[in-house]
């Protein structure tokens, strides 16, 4: 657990995403693609439906859309004052050719010109928790700098046999972006944890290891939000609303009831509606879950779960909690309730 | 006081092999989902599939064999500065991986790899940069020094087709490096002075462009990242500095020599700067300096420089300890760590 006087001074000032094009549905897509009928039942007995292509665009479209989309709520003027420009992604090739650099066409196609910019990658989902850790250190050691800005770009590449992640999620493709900063925030950060597991380092590479995660997964996942809880001093029913990665409800189901809390507790309505954006499913879920909630005064913690063994928690606060004490305290009554 | 300690620092750089294709190495079934429809602002585009060979000149760089993957060669170089210094292992606090070119494997991560195998107390500052062209060493550098955490460097690439090993006149070769770093070493080899960072424009159609714009272009930007360094300012002038960095040929190693004002370490037609090492390349001038202040019996003042085609560079002012000891492949601190 954190001191308690330790102060929470970062949160988001802006979040958007681009989901691109309209919605396609996984009925049409299955009827198009010859996927089998009985894989698709399943889907839809799972609550998955729809999802968004790319097409031809590039990651740097997808990223540079979310851009813009801030830059048509805020005006250009903060893009002058980002500090720092941090990309997660977890596709491995949802980047440009090497040696090019997704980084490069965003800072050229903005005119942004951070004092340090780079990817984060190998965390796969967890990765876009990591590149908020980072940001706010960076940040953090340098007053002079307003804002620090935070990309992610991930695409399917394949057919059905990757787009559909087994039969209880669909991936879709996205570019979101999250303005980083200390001032008229969304959401206030607070505490960050990671929980890692050795031995998952692989990946889905093996029958073996693909079983493994399939039967950890969940645990993990709960370990995962246990230990935040466990940073924030209070207990995971605290939490107004858990945040998960927009695939495989029956796992979110059952790690619901292994946490003790009803299984609306976590937002999964985008498993729906939006499919599996990977490390773009923060800012997807908090634009249309957390921050409704967070705006109501609630506290929400969200799950960067990774086929690696790699989990990273973060807790989402309204923008009055300023330190522990604080965060712990509108908690209480239901915590006690 | 340095801003960084260097402490073991280990490269593996397998045998030099002669090639006449471009591109790196073709392995079958790898990198097949560059060439669907998604793929396409993923790989070079003048790779179409079943493009396994571009014809070049003859020209030798460090490869290897298709079974070893980029990850293998990490932790061959991780492993080594371990075992050259293993009182270290348990100050590690952090690992930064680098890598360029995605590892054949795909799904594994390789600084996760790294981390269950050798720093498993390190879990939560544990991550790979990427987007930073073959240039990741001064934002891992500044990185580290921001954190203030003792932290493992590593570095590698493996070019494999549709990539290009052979790139406006640069020849990549397959390396790894890695390199223990911190402000509380009990013993060091170097140490980091000063650290500048460039995050500018990257290179117009850098597939096509003529050797002569490349090696126009990576010249201008590691003149920006050494004039960053302000090495003027120093005590004589920055006259006692030597140069060292990026193999990208004679011609840049010269005209960038005589454009800084610095004595480069190595003549211009030392077959060294005829082969980059990739991502690990820093790590190698950084190698340099030590050799030639161990020769030399004194410290000596290097300004190591790099820079990429994705519009990333970056330079250090790195002092070069004349006691460091020889290891089977790199250097070690004569006084522990």
């Amino acid at each position: 657990m954190l001191d308690r006087a330790h102060r929470f001074d970062f949160g988001i000032v802006a979040a958007a995403c681009e989901l691109p094009g309209d919605a396609i549905d996984i009925v049409d897509y299955a009827a198009a693609n010859g996927v089998d009928e009985r894989l698709l039942a399943e889907l839809l007995a799972n609550h998955v439906r729809y999802f968004h292509d790319a097409g031809p665009r590039s990651d740097a479209d997808l990223v540079a859309s979310a851009i813009d989309a801030i830059v048509a709520e805020r005006g250009r003027g903060w893009l002058g004052k980002v500090g720092y420009l941090i990309h997660a992604r977890t596709q491995p090739f949802s980047c440009p050719p090497a040696p090019t650099s997704v980084i490069g066409e965003i800072c050229d196609r903005f005119g942004i010109a951070p004092k340090l910019a780079f990817g984060i990658e190998q965390l796969a989902c967890a990765g876009v928790v990591a590149a908020i850790d980072r940001a706010m250190m960076l940040l953090r050691t340098d007053p002079a700098a307003e804002f620090a800005l935070i990309t992610t770009a991930d695409r399917v590449f394949g057919g059905a046999e990757w787009r559909l992640r087994q039969n209880a999620g669909v991936q879709t493709d996205a570019g979101t972006a999250l303005l980083i900063g200390r001032e008229q925030l969304l959401t206030r950060f607070g505490p960050i944890t990671y929980t890692m597991f050795p031995g998952l380092a692989e990946g889905p590479s093996s029958p073996q290891l693909n079983a493994m995660i399939a039967r950890t997964t969940p645990f993990q996942t709960k370990r995962s939000f246990e230990r935040l809880a466990d940073a924030c001093g209070m207990a995971i029913g605290g939490f107004a609303q858990l945040l998960p990665i927009n695939a495989d409800r029956h796992y979110w189901v059952e790690i619901a009831r292994f946490l003790g809390v009803p299984e609306d507790r976590f937002f999964l309505d985008n498993i729906t509606r939006r499919g599996h954006a990977l490390c773009g499913d923060l800012a997807i879920n908090l634009i249309d879950g957390g921050l409704p909630v967070i705006g109501a005064g609630g506290t929400v913690a969200y799950c960067g779960q990774s086929n690696l063994g790699a989990y990273a928690n973060i807790a989402l606060c309204p923008p009055g909690v300023e330190t522990l004490v604080d965060f712990i305290r509108p908690q209480a009554a239901d915590v006690d309730a | 006081m340095s801003m960084l300690e260097l402490g073991t620092l280990t490269l593996v750089v397998p045998t030099t092999e002669t090639h006449t294709s471009a591109l790196g190495q073709a392995i079958a079934s790898v990198n097949n989902h560059l060439y669907v429809s998604a793929g396409a602002v993923s790989r070079p585009p003048n790779i179409r599939r079943g493009v396994t060979t571009v014809w070049s000149p003859p020209y030798e760089t460090p490869t290897v064999g298709p079974m070893v993957r980029s990850s293998d060669l990490a932790y061959d170089a991780v492993a080594a500065a371990v075992a050259a210094c293993p009182a270290a292992r348990d100050d590690i606090q952090a690992l930064l991986h680098m890598q360029c070119v995605v590892d054949q494997q795909i799904v594994g991560s390789t600084c996760l790899r790294l981390q269950q195998s050798f720093f498993r107390h390190a879990a939560e500052s544990v991550m790979t940069l990427g987007q930073l062209g073959t240039a990741p060493m001064p934002t891992a550098l500044a990185l580290a020094q921001r954190t203030g955490l003792t932290t493992a460097l590593s570095a590698s690439d493996k070019w494999v087709a549709p990539f290009f090993r052979r790139l406006g006149g640069t020849s990549f070769g397959d390396a790894a490096a890695c390199a223990l770093v911190g402000h509380r070493l009990t013993g060091a080899i170097a140490g980091i002075e000063h650290v500048a960072v460039v995050n500018g424009a990257p290179l117009p159609s850098p597939w096509t462009a003529p050797v002569s714009d490349v090696r126009s272009f990576l010249g201008s930007l590691a003149i920006k990242a050494l004039a960053k360094l302000r090495l003027g300012a120093l005590p004589n002038g920055g006259r006692n500095v030597w140069l060292a960095g990026d193999g990208h040929g004679a011609e840049v190693a010269d005209a960038l020599a005589q454009d800084a004002g610095l004595v480069p370490l190595l003549e211009p037609d030392n077959p060294m700067n005829q082969v980059h090492l990739s991502s690990a390349s820093l790590f190698a001038a950084i190698a340099q300096g030590v050799a030639h202040a161990v020769k030399a019996g004194d410290t000596i003042d290097v300004a190591v420089w790099t820079a990429s085609i994705s519009g990333h560079a970056g330079a250090a002012l790195v002092r070069c300890r004349p006691d460091a000891m020889a290891t089977t492949n790199g250097w070690m601190a004569a006084t522990g760590q």
